[in-house]
């Protein structure tokens, strides 16, 4: 059975999915107290049972972005034959979550005003 | 399977050939990489390691890893600024604002004692800032090179701390700028108090922006690199 996939890159069209990616980002840090890159790519297929892909070449630049706003810190670990770079959310990366995971149920519940409702879209 | 040293270490030059020179990214890039080459062989056994290397090459799209190299050059640039502006802000705080206000008063008593020759001190003054910066910048510039060749590691946010090109660019649109505004005003009343105000508040902004950027910064990015990568050296 076909199974349609949303990938988050950025040459996709899914772009309600794009424009969350860096809330979904910072949500999965504030449940986890690390994450390296992989690690959230692996999380976010398994939470929405590989429905939900994120790409590396959207990763690694939301990351950076989020570093550079000083909502991320990085901590790297030697683990064994490699480097490691880990993510943990900052304080003020803290209080960002919650205000953008406020914005973003603002506005499902909006849409989904707007979905359902019989009169708005027709 | 687990991936050797000898994995990782092609996987450092694979990085390295596909235009990633910078050790603080290729890290992410290799742990990445590696993570993912595990898993398709473990998936697969039958897949070869170049096989699986390519496969997770790929997933970075057709531009390779310049997407990720751009992004994090424009979030260390935004790093960068926010560092400067910040370090700058500070010298209009108790107690470096102390250092500003002594450096303001020597200009302007400097240019006060010599108003005969006001336009020659004033560019004389702000020419020993520039070569200043430059002398600065220009050490710094062949330390961070040797340093680079005896690790054999280049690293991003360093590299922009070799300030010698933004040096430059200020300094020209600097003497763009006092060309445009100050010399008729030079020709006419420069003998005024006011005059010698903005010329002192100026030469004082342009000595704290190039002590920072060539002094200041560089000491400011090693700490920080020091504090979050193990196996930095500081210059």
């Amino acid at each position: 059975m076909y199974k349609k996939i949303m990938y988050i890159c950025s040459m996709t069209k899914s772009k309600l999915y794009k424009g969350s990616l860096q809330t979904i980002i910072l949500k999965l840090l504030e449940q986890h107290d690390k994450m390296y890159g992989y690690e959230i790519t692996k999380h976010v297929k398994a939470l929405t049972k590989g429905d939900l892909r994120i790409t590396e070449g959207a990763l690694y630049p939301a990351l950076h972005k989020l570093e550079a706003e000083g909502f991320l810190e990085a901590e790297i670990v030697n683990i064994g034959n490699r480097m490691r770079k880990y993510y943990k959310l900052t304080e003020a990366g803290t209080k960002e979550t919650v205000s953008r995971l406020e914005e973003l149920q603002e506005f499902i519940k909006n849409m989904q005003l707007m979905v359902n409702s019989k009169t708005a879209l027709t | 399977m687990k991936l050797n040293e000898k994995h990782i270490e092609d996987l450092m030059l694979f990085t390295k050939r596909h235009y990633v020179p910078y050790y603080d990214l290729q890290i992410e890039l290799v742990d990445h990489l590696a993570n993912d080459i595990e898993e398709l062989i473990n998936a697969n056994p039958r897949l070869s390691y170049e096989e699986a290397k390519q496969i997770a090459f790929k997933k970075f799209g057709v531009f390779g890893f310049q997407e990720t190299i751009e992004a994090k050059r424009k979030a260390l640039n935004k790093r960068y600024f926010k560092l400067f502006f910040s370090t700058f802000l500070n010298y209009f705080t108790i107690p470096k604002i102390i250092v500003s206000v002594s450096f303001f008063v020597l200009f302007y008593f400097t240019l006060h004692t010599f108003s005969t020759y006001l336009k020659a001190i004033f560019y004389l003054v702000n020419a020993v800032i520039i070569c200043y910066g430059l002398y600065h910048s220009t050490a710094y510039h062949y330390k961070l090179k040797r340093k680079n060749k005896e690790t054999g590691k280049k690293w991003l946010f360093e590299s922009m701390s070799n300030s010698l090109f933004t040096i430059i660019m200020s300094c020209n649109l600097i003497i763009q700028f006092t060309q445009l505004f100050f010399i008729k005003q030079l020709n006419t009343s420069f003998h005024s108090s006011k005059s010698l105000f903005i010329f002192s508040l100026f030469t004082t902004t342009l000595f704290l922006a190039i002590h920072i950027v060539s002094v200041i910064l560089p000491k400011k990015i090693s700490l920080i690199m020091q504090k979050e990568y193990p196996n930095y050296r500081a210059v």
